[in-house]
């Protein structure tokens, strides 16, 4: 997995070599200060010994050095972190490849309210993304009615994959599928996930009919693509704030299909969250995760 | 035979006070767009907060001279080397390349003085580092464009009168 390796300086990348070549099994990578490297697998969780080959126990394995982290931050932000300011003061990178970097350090407070920005940073998360081609095929098909593609939420607790399961939806509606006609597809990719967007560009395919939107805040963003990209579905990742909604009702109202996802454990919790109400009135599918790979898909109306 | 060799040194002499004044024009336009570089440098991260490769491919775009070459070769130097550090690369491609400019060796260093440094955190102090390098570049060509009317002449006189006196020596 080369955008994995990207990740560190030239000089670390013999270390990082095997962990990238595994990089389909690897779900985190955690660094440190003074701790050793933990790689979460599918597997479990490993160390890294000093030549970055895995083991299973922490015995002789590779502490991470401040310099370390420091110099990964630096290649990460390409030398100048006062361009990421704003990502770093919401902990967390997208980088190249749609991997995102968690952030945590010493907090330095603007006001005493806000925060103005992190330093000494001590603590990496790395997750890395995944772009599995045919995730979306299980569920595809209840997410039609009659050819035309119906709003759908999917629900699921982190780390159960459902970013990579909403960016192989999109793919599949963009450039068409078996249930239906390829359709225009407007992305708003708030926390550059989907697309993984690198200088302008997506590292992920998305598909042929989708237009994204980098960076920009959700609410923001979904009306500027229904104003400026006529798109016939809407799709976002991480529903969670009132202006979201009243942007996904506008988007509804004029005529676009809605694709989202939302943290929760099921229905319930998503109805606790958004209200019954709205839900159905704007959804008429539910995905929920019950773990990697294991969705079920839920009608709000009839099927 | 005598007249021809004559005609020879003073014109040789000639010559070569005039590429001196040549090296000295050359230099203070040199410096100039030096400092257009670095104000869009600044204008980059200011407006679009451009990180530091991004202003050099950008400014690489913009700009047809040789300057915006020697911009356009630094980032393409830099992804060839992807994974290394970008302050790394770009000093040392800067200096290799702008050495080939009417330049003097304290122009290229005041040119990359923000690039020897670790990048800041600050959006602002990142500017008033590149605004530094600025600054020194502007004060070099105001001393210049104060001594170039009498460095040229001087320039011109020098070689016209070695020639004579060379001729005269000869003769």
């Amino acid at each position: 997995m080369d955008s994995l390796l990207r990740i560190f300086p030239q000089k670390r990348r013999a270390f990082w070599q095997k962990t990238a070549d595994n990089g389909e099994m690897v779900c985190e990578i955690r660094l440190r200060v003074d701790r050793p490297v933990i790689v979460e697998t599918i597997r479990g969780d490993f160390f890294l010994n000093n030549s970055g080959e895995w083991q299973e126990h922490p015995y002789g394995a590779h502490l991470v050095t401040e310099a370390e982290i420091r110099e990964t931050i630096a290649r990460l932000c390409q030398d100048s972190v006062y361009a990421y300011a704003d990502e770093i003061r919401q902990g967390f990178l997208t980088v190249e490849g749609g991997h995102r970097i968690g952030l945590c350090g010493q907090a330095v407070l603007e006001n005493e309210a806000g925060l103005r920005t992190l330093k000494h940073i001590s603590f990496v998360n790395i997750r890395v993304s995944h772009e599995i081609r045919g995730a979306a095929d299980g569920v595809l098909p209840k997410l039609y009615k009659e050819g035309k593609f119906q709003n759908t939420l999917i629900i699921s607790p982190p780390g159960f994959g459902k970013t990579t399961l909403l960016r192989d939806l999109i793919r599949q509606i963009s450039d068409g599928n078996p249930y239906g006609p390829g359709l225009r597809v407007g992305v708003v990719d708030e926390r550059s996930e989907l697309a993984g967007c690198y200088m302008g560009r997506p590292q992920n395919d998305l598909g042929m009919r989708t237009d994204v939107l980098d960076a920009c805040p959700k609410a923001l963003g979904m009306l500027l693509l229904l104003r400026s990209m006529s798109p016939q579905v809407i799709a976002v990742d991480e529903l969670g704030e009132e202006a979201d909604r009243q942007a996904l009702h506008k988007a509804a109202a004029s005529g676009c299909a809605l694709l989202a996802t939302l943290h929760g454990a099921d229905a319930a919790d998503a109805g606790k969250r958004l209200g019954e109400d709205w839900l159905r009135q704007m959804f008429a599918r539910l995905v929920i995760l019950k773990g990697r790979g294991r969705m079920e898909c839920r009608c709000l109306e009839e099927c | 035979m005598q007249m021809l060799g004559g005609v020879l040194i003073l014109s040789g002499c000639f010559g070569l006070g005039l590429w001196y004044r040549q090296q000295f024009l050359g230099r203070l336009h040199t410096i100039r767009e030096l400092i257009r570089i670095l104000e869009q440098w600044i204008s980059e991260i200011r407006y679009n907060s451009a990180t530091l490769p991004e202003c050099c491919r950008q400014i690489g775009r913009q700009r047809e001279d040789r300057l915006g070459e020697i911009c356009a070769e630094v980032y393409r130097e830099y992804t060839k080397t992807e994974g290394s550090s970008f302050l790394e690369i770009a000093e040392e491609s800067f200096r290799r390349q702008l050495r080939t400019l009417p330049l003097k060796k304290e122009d290229i260093e005041e040119f990359l003085r923000f690039a020897g440094k670790e990048g800041y955190v600050d959006e602002s102090m990142q500017i008033k580092s590149i605004e530094l390098s600025r600054q020194e570049l502007e004060h070099t060509a105001e001393v210049q464009q104060r001594e170039i009317i009498q460095k040229c002449r001087l320039s011109i006189g020098l070689g016209a009168m070695s020639g004579m006196l060379l001729l005269l020596i000869l003769v």
